[in-house]
């Protein structure tokens, strides 16, 4: 399975894989969802539950995968095929350990399809790999709304933290500018952008790679030296702006040589920001 | 619409922005500042109170704003700005050059 692929696991039901087939998903065993699970290497898209032929040890994994943090509310929909003949008691069961959406079954294909891309059409072009406790990564595309997704991600991330509510909008600005940095200066080399935080008790850790021809340090310079009125006069070029702030943010900001890969730390023990 | 413009008064007029003020606003506030008559006497008071995230691009057409403004007689005020985006705004010195009150009325009062 190539790293890109769309992943949706759907178990038991052998006509539901025939089915999904034609949506090049790729169908899994519970036993294989386990040991994906324990992979960081693996990509997951959604996570599709058969819930037609209802099994208990469906929500234990829902809810192991949650509470391992496992879980990225928001960016791994889970999804729950059930018939018109479910329980009652068995679908708020199911809504309650935290599927998404439930979909009825039978369905025509062209319904289905509906259904899915109405609740892909915010994931479209994100791949995010499966997180290990302290560190979860992203692949996207040049839009910004996938980066606003990823910002919220962080948001929850750091709202268990116990950061001021002002670090925490600080942390997510930073990592905003630095990704828009990246989504415009990648160029049109077709490849993803890559994310990378690692969250520990004492440090926050930003990983942001593009394939672009690198920024222009003339700019940061520019900026970092010019004086207030001077930078208030140019402030409708907004380059430089949010990496300047970044770096009265952020405590260590390293650039390659080239100018597209960004490590940033933040000391999270020292506060404010 | 996430930013909206009013007249509230003779000279006087109100930009309410939205949530995000990220690239999709700033495009839309752009626009609609061009097609502002802005004159001299021209008093501006831009409304941040639903603002929940700002970019740089944001904070730059602010900040363009307040090159507008900045050699005219009419004022440039801010108001419902939160203690996240006024410490950005301390960042670049941008809270000494514009005036922040509290809300409308204290900007109304600032303005006469």
């Amino acid at each position: 399975m190539s790293n890109n692929e769309k992943l949706i696991l759907i178990v038991q039901n052998s006509d539901l894989k025939f089915f999904f087939k034609n949506f090049l998903w790729k169908t899994i065993s519970i036993d294989e969802l386990a040991s994906v699970l324990k992979s960081s290497k693996k990509y997951i898209y959604s996570v599709l539950f058969d819930f037609i032929n209802f099994n208990e040890k469906y929500l234990d994994i829902i809810y192991t995968i949650k509470s391992k943090n496992l879980y990225i509310d928001n960016l791994i929909p889970f999804i729950g095929l059930i018939s018109k003949k479910t329980d009652r008691n068995i679908i708020k069961k199911i809504l309650f350990h935290g599927v998404d959406r439930v979909i009825f079954y039978p369905f025509k294909n062209q319904h289905l399809k509906k259904i899915i891309s109405e609740i892909y059409k915010n994931y479209k072009d994100i791949f995010i790999e499966i997180p290990t406790k302290n560190f979860i990564s992203f692949k996207i595309t040049d839009e910004l709304k996938y980066l606003h997704i990823i910002n919220n991600y962080v948001s929850r991330l750091l709202y268990y933290s116990k950061l001021p509510p002002e670090d925490i909008f600080n942390l997510k600005f930073a990592l905003y500018e630095i990704g828009s940095n990246a989504i415009k200066h990648k160029g049109n080399t077709g490849k993803h952008i890559s994310i990378s935080i690692s969250f520990f008790k004492d440090k926050l850790i930003y990983k942001i790679k593009d394939y672009g021809k690198g920024f222009e340090k003339k700019i940061l310079n520019r900026f970092l030296n010019g004086d207030t009125l001077s930078r208030l006069n140019n402030i409708e070029n907004a380059g430089g702006l949010g990496i300047f702030l970044t770096n009265k943010i952020m405590d260590k900001i390293i650039y390659n040589k080239k100018g597209n890969y960004v490590i940033l730390e933040k000391n999270l023990l020292r506060s404010p920001v | 619409m996430s930013v909206k413009i009013k007249e509230i008064e003779e000279n006087i007029i109100l930009i309410e922005l939205g949530k995000d003020f990220i690239e999709f606003m700033v495009n839309e506030f752009k626009k609609k500042i061009k097609e502002l008559n802005i004159n001299d006497s021209t008093n501006i008071i831009v409304d941040f109170k639903k603002i929940k995230f700002i970019s740089s691009s944001g904070i730059a057409s602010v900040g363009a704003l307040y090159n507008i403004m900045k050699n005219n007689r009419g004022k440039l005020i801010f108001i419902g700005v939160n203690s996240n985006v006024k410490t950005l705004f301390n960042m670049i010195k941008l809270t000494k050059e514009i005036i922040i009150c509290k809300n409308l009325k204290e900007a109304l009062a600032n303005v006469q």
